[in-house]
């Protein structure tokens, strides 16, 4: 197995049938292109399922996917996302001399733990954990590396670990990930499910088929809110107007007709306090207006210039 | 030794030094197009610098894990090719701010059933093509040898993985004998960090239709040519965690040590080689 590089792996994805040699019907998001320590990663769909397509970029990747191939060989469990591995799939290099094996898995349907502690469930999802960390045990596998971004909660409430190239044989690598996730659902989980799914039938979905970066926007009592995938609240209904989120980031007016910039959990990153806000999801940055003059924020919502003149701050109004 | 893992907190660096002597208007191919080698270098340098953002970036942010130079000599003289003519050492934070747009350049593939087809790849020119003037070789590597030193020499980069240079050329010096020219190579490979010395991999391109070597063992062997054994002793023993790379990449069956040392390389091994260094950096 060959490395790949970040380039070459964005290359090959913007142009799947010049790059990939066996597999075909590759439609890769590119803006979900990103890099762990030793992968380079980017969803997909692959013959029409939805997949994430990991490429190694480190020495270290190899060793790694060829124990959890050797782990992972012929056991069937929830636990565990279905792993293929692809040799020398790819074509590397300017003159395409070289091949790189890939990884992709087929995740289950559903949101990632990161998610779902704060939408579902206390009960939920201490079931989950007990019922995934029990798998794991039943297989004799540890994953390694399980956090909140790893593992995908289905819409039955049960847990899939995905990034399985770290698996190994033995059930001691996970013991301090169980400790952690405990915690953060003691921490963070929805105490009360039952109240939430009465809220959740008195507002009036906009419908399933407007989720856009895993929000729905919801309306409640003519104010604005939105709600997760599964269609549980998770940013109040309290604004008279809202973008669709643009990577984690909405767009919002509130009752008074002041405008903020809210994240994928509501949390209120440049608050509604100005006359005008415009966000381009490309760099991350916000413009916001207050008694006739403009400001330009980052993404945090941290202000990164004086308050000018429209015409002296540097935004392409038009573009924006 | 050659373990420290590359953070915000240590961070290491890369210096590619580029002959950009009148030689280097000469004719090579690079994917079956013509041009110049000093093209090919700097298209794959800036195949290298690309990657190098692209590791350094997380989401959104770009995170400083690496301060890096591109530095040319000819006609006696040496000078950044990125940015500030006077500012040799980049941190790849600021080096994001001042990328410039990508470029498309379209070539054409040869798929496995025989077909051709066209495929295109983008990359930001962040160097171009410089070729004028004699070979001032010596200039180049003591300059290397400075900022590298003054590099080192900083507490917050005491502890870091030590720096890796890239000496690309084509040619002879025409200011230094091989003597003094591994005189000062050392001189590099004698600056270090805590976590070991600099490694200082010399790269010759190809000048005609011949076998490249790649990283060998032991050059005496395979090569009698004076200059050729100059660069092997030139260039830094590989250490053994980057061992299994450059086996892979050399086809190497016989074990290391190996040297940091590329002969008659063809445009595509220089990008293989440069790729070492975005490949070994073990970042946080």
């Amino acid at each position: 197995m060959e490395l790949c590089t970040i380039i070459e792996f964005r290359t090959a994805l913007a142009q799947p049938s010049h790059y990939f040699r066996s597999l075909r019907n590759i439609d890769a998001d590119l803006t979900t292109l990103c890099r762990s320590r030793h992968f380079a990663e980017c969803r997909a769909v692959v013959n029409g399922q939805n997949a994430i397509i990991y490429a190694p970029i480190s020495p270290v990747a190899i060793e790694y996917v060829s124990r959890a191939q050797r782990t992972l060989s012929g056991i069937q469990s929830r636990c565990v996302t279905p792993m293929q591995v692809y040799s020398d799939e790819l074509r590397c290099g300017i003159t395409c001399e070289r091949y790189c094996s890939i990884i992709i898995e087929f995740p289950a349907m559903g949101t990632p733990l990161a998610e779902a502690l704060y939408t579902m469930s206390h009960d939920r999802l201490v079931a989950g954990l007990e019922q995934f960390y029990a798998r794991l045990t039943e297989c004799n596998i540890s994953h390694n590396h399980i956090d909140e971004c790893n593992i995908i909660v289905d819409n039955r409430g049960e847990w899939h670990a995905i990034r399985q190239y770290y698996t190994s044989e033995g059930t001691l690598g996970d013991d301090a990930s169980r400790k952690r996730l405990s915690e953060l659902i003691d921490r963070y989980a929805l105490a009360d499910g039952e109240r939430l799914m009465q809220l959740h039938e008195e507002y009036a979905s906009y419908g399933a088929a407007n989720i856009v970066e895993q929000r729905q926007r919801i309306e409640q009592c003519g104010l604005i809110g939105f709600a997760d995938a599964y269609g549980e609240m998770v940013v109040e209904c309290k604004y008279a107007a809202a973008s669709d989120f643009a990577e984690c980031r909405a767009v919002v007016t509130d009752t008074e007709h002041r405008m903020g910039l809210i994240d994928n959990f509501g949390v209120e990153v440049i608050p509604t306090l100005y006359d005008e806000l415009i966000y381009d999801a490309t760099s991350g940055y916000s413009w916001a207006s207050k008694d006739a003059l403009w400001a330009k924020f980052n993404y945090l919502g941290e202000r990164i210039s004086d308050w000018r003149d429209r015409l002296e701050i540097d935004i392409d109004f038009d573009e924006a | 030794m050659y373990s420290r893992p590359i953070t915000h907190m240590h961070r290491t660096a890369f210096v590619i030094l580029l002959d950009c002597s009148t030689s280097m208007q000469a004719t090579t191919s690079l994917n079956a197009v013509s041009m110049s080698k000093a093209d090919a270098v700097a298209t794959v340098c800036n195949f290298m610098l690309d990657e190098l953002l692209e590791r350094a970036t997380r989401g959104q942010e770009v995170r400083n894990y690496y301060d890096i130079a591109v530095l040319g000599y000819s006609d006696k003289s040496v000078r950044s090719l990125i940015s500030d003519p006077n500012e040799e050492f980049i941190p790849i934070d600021r080096l994001a701010k001042i990328a410039p747009m990508p470029q498309t350049r379209c070539f054409d593939q040869i798929l496995d059933d025989g077909c051709t087809t066209s495929a295109f790849f983008s990359l930001r020119p962040w160097i171009e093509a410089q070729a004028l003037g004699d070979t001032p070789m010596h200039m180049g590597l003591a300059h290397t040898a400075i900022i590298l030193e003054k590099w080192c020499s900083k507490p917050e980069n005491q502890d870091s993985f030590p720096p890796i240079v890239f000496h690309i050329t084509d040619g002879e010096a025409t200011d230094a004998k091989p003597a003094e020219l591994i005189n000062i190579a050392r001189s590099i490979t004698g600056t270090q960090t805590n976590d070991g010395n600099t490694l200082l991999i010399n790269i010759k391109l190809c000048t005609e239709e011949g076998k490249s070597v790649l990283f060998p063992s032991d050059l005496e062997k395979q090569d009698g040519n004076t200059n050729h054994l100059a660069l092997y002793e030139m260039s830094s023993i590989i250490p053994k965690q980057l061992e299994p790379l450059i086996a892979a990449i050399a086809n190497h069956t016989n074990p290391g040590p190996y040297r940091g040392l590329a002969l008659n390389a063809s445009p595509c091994e220089v990008l293989s080689i440069l790729n070492i260094g975005s490949e070994s950096v073990n970042i946080i």
